[in-house]
């Protein structure tokens, strides 16, 4: 596991990172002179109009994609520089992800899904399906625990991708528009969901162009054009029971 | 990730698309079967030839009238060569490296007894007779040199020709017809069974000269074994000059194409069934790889079909950390996993139709036996699982290099 090299760092920092993608000659910048810090225990919203750059953010931050200007820092360790495999270990190990369309294996039960992350890594089997097992009673669904995922409803399924995001306790969450397939009374379940991990000290960022789904966060990040606009760093929490 | 992971991942995929595998692997299944089965059977045969030829003694010459060429032998068959006679057989008995001579005349009749007709082959044959057949006479006698010198009318029947012409009663001293002439049955042989594919308890043998001379009118023999006590080759090589000598052939040079015979032994039958078998592996080898390769393409194919379908899925699995050499393994590990159970189910429907051929062959022909050999079953799971690897490679190839972020929103 990460080690924290120093408590007074951030977790994680881009320093004046850009993003250019060629596509048979086409030149498109994605991102341009971002800086950003992010600290342990924050909820951050990531905001913009579609083709705005947030994602692109977010699969750098979540080391699923490389930066071609600047540096990323990942606990004081330069990110910008790891190999394909180095990346791929500290997604399996640091991060968790949630993403709008869920993207359950159907045909897996849910303890399956939920224990895939750990499969890559060198757990134990029994430790393993422990901390599935946990994971999916955190999120509540223990009842549908050998179902298979595609007989789960839109709200239950994005439960599944949750206790997936979690089941290895990673040090960030992102979230890709997670609420984005949801209707509003299971988007705010899972915004309430997000903000209780949240404030169990998991760091979260989280994708979305709806205000509503922003309020929920503790920083709201916007950016137009590949960069940033506005950061609200004190912004007021709206509280999830206003949706119960 | 841990082997028995990658293992359980792999197998739980294949499952999930349980029909589609198994259909997969019906193209390996079948070519490796089917060579299985196929080299079995040649063995099997082989087998048969071999322990029948074995049967004939190694110590055997067989001489044949007309020259080894096949061509020549082939127009020469139309007009049935009549180079040998009983002078020839004379003249090899007399040959120090020759311990024994028996000549043979083949022909076909029906022997007619009080109304009874049965078509068999009648053999002319000497004393000497057991060379080539080694069966007693279960009642009676059988042809002496004297029947041979005086051209006795006399007969000795296979026990079957016995029992389809006589039925329970006693044939000695029975006169039966063959054409015009009558002969007295003076024995009957024991069961003897089948050999070289002809029913030797069907036939009925009389002396060669009585055959030649009073019934059919010839001069010649079809055919002449000679036991020697001698190396072989020297024996054949004493033949060979005594019978251009004796037939006036000029042939100084030792053409074998200019004789007007042509000495064998077992051991040239051994070696052209070695050669037939031979090739007979080589061809259905070819017929193997041909259809392990055509296999190979269908695995290939449906890896590259199932890579496209679960691009999702395999961005998924990137995303969460799975490495590329992680992705490559689960997909290389899963058209090994084709291709290695097609290759055993095929071995063991392979073995088990060889079983069950080896039955059916046996209700038929003595002799028959069963083989699979070892190596060709290591062999055969070795084959298929290399195909695995050949030709999973490059699906499993392009798996692993997709983009997680590509992948995942592939629609």
């Amino acid at each position: 596991m990460f080690q924290f090299v120093n408590n007074n760092m951030a977790l994680l920092e881009l320093r004046n990172v850009g993003k250019r993608y060629e596509n048979s000659g086409v030149v498109t910048q994605a991102l341009i002179g971002i800086d950003l810090k992010i600290e342990k225990g924050e909820f951050i919203a990531l905001m913009g109009p579609s083709g705005s750059g947030k994602s692109t953010l977010m699969h750098i931050l979540g080391f699923l994609d490389r930066l071609t200007e600047g540096e990323y820092f990942f606990n004081g360790r330069d990110a910008s520089k790891l190999s394909n495999d180095e990346l791929a270990h500290l997604r399996r190990d640091q991060v968790g992800f949630i993403f709008q369309f869920f993207n359950l294996l159907a045909d897996c039960t849910v303890l399956e899904n939920v224990v895939l992350p750990l499969v890559y890594s060198e757990i134990s089997s029994i430790e393993r399906y422990k901390r599935a097992r946990a994971a999916i009673e955190a999120v509540g669904i223990t009842p549908r625990v050998d179902y298979l995922a595609s007989r789960l409803s839109g709200g239950e399924r994005q439960r599944v991708a949750i206790a997936r995001a979690i089941v290895n306790n990673p040090a960030v969450i992102f979230a890709d528009e997670p609420t984005g397939n949801l209707d509003t009374k299971t988007g705010a379940m899972v915004l309430n969901f997000l903000q209780e991990l949240n404030q169990k000290g998991h760091t979260v960022v989280m994708v979305t162009h709806e205000q509503e789904a922003a309020e929920f966060a503790s920083r709201i990040i916007r950016i137009r054009d590949g960069q940033i606009i506005s950061d609200n760093k004190d912004h007021h929490v709206r509280r999830g029971n206003f949706y119960k | 990730m841990l082997p028995q992971d990658l293992i359980k991942t792999s197998f739980m995929s294949l499952r999930r698309k349980r029909s589609r595998s198994a259909l997969t692997m019906l193209g390996i299944i079948i070519g490796i079967g089917a060579v299985i089965l196929m080299l079995s059977i040649g063995k099997g045969a082989e087998g048969l030839i071999l322990s029948q030829v074995a049967e004939f003694g190694s110590d055997i010459i067989y001489i044949e009238p007309g020259s080894g060429d096949m061509e020549e032998q082939a127009s020469a068959e139309m007009t049935a060569p009549k180079t040998l006679t009983m002078d020839d057989v004379e003249a090899i008995k007399d040959l120090s490296s020759i311990v024994e001579v028996a000549p043979m005349l083949f022909s076909n009749h029906v022997i007619e007894w009080q109304g009874e007709e049965k078509r068999a082959q009648v053999v002319g044959t000497t004393p000497e007779n057991k060379l080539l057949f080694p069966a007693d006479v279960e009642t009676g006698r059988f042809i002496t040199k004297n029947d041979i010198d005086s051209l006795s009318q006399v007969a000795v029947l296979g026990s079957q020709l016995k029992e389809d012409l006589f039925g329970d009663q006693d044939p000695l001293g029975q006169k039966i017809k063959i054409g015009s002439i009558k002969l007295e049955v003076i024995g009957v042989l024991e069961v003897q069974g089948t050999k070289f594919f002809q029913n030797l308890d069907a036939m009925s043998y009389v002396p060669i000269t009585t055959l030649q001379k009073k019934v059919l009118g010839v001069e010649y023999v079809n055919f002449i074994a000679a036991k020697t006590d001698q190396p072989l080759d020297w024996a054949k090589e004493d033949i060979r000059f005594l019978l251009r000598d004796e037939h006036n052939l000029d042939n100084p040079e030792g053409d074998l194409s200019k004789d007007d015979f042509f000495i064998s032994s077992q051991e040239d039958a051994v070696a052209i069934v070695g050669t037939v078998s031979a090739v007979l592996a080589l061809l259905l080898s070819s017929i193997a790889a041909i259809s392990l390769l055509v296999g190979g393409i269908g695995i290939m194919n449906i890896m590259l079909v199932s890579v496209t379908e679960r691009t999702k899925e395999i961005g998924l699995r990137k995303a969460i950390g799975a490495t590329y050499s992680e992705i490559l393994r689960q997909f290389l590990l899963e058209s090994v996993m084709l291709t290695m159970t097609g290759g055993i189910v095929g071995v063991i429907s392979g073995v088990t139709l060889s079983y069950l051929a080896y039955l059916i062959a046996n209700t038929q022909l003595d002799g028959w036996v069963f083989v699979v050999s070892p190596s060709s079953i290591i062999l055969a799971v070795i084959v298929s699982t290399a195909v695995g690897i050949a030709f999973g490679i490059y699906p499993a190839r392009r798996a692993a290099r997709l983009d997680p972020i590509e992948a995942l929103r592939y629609e």
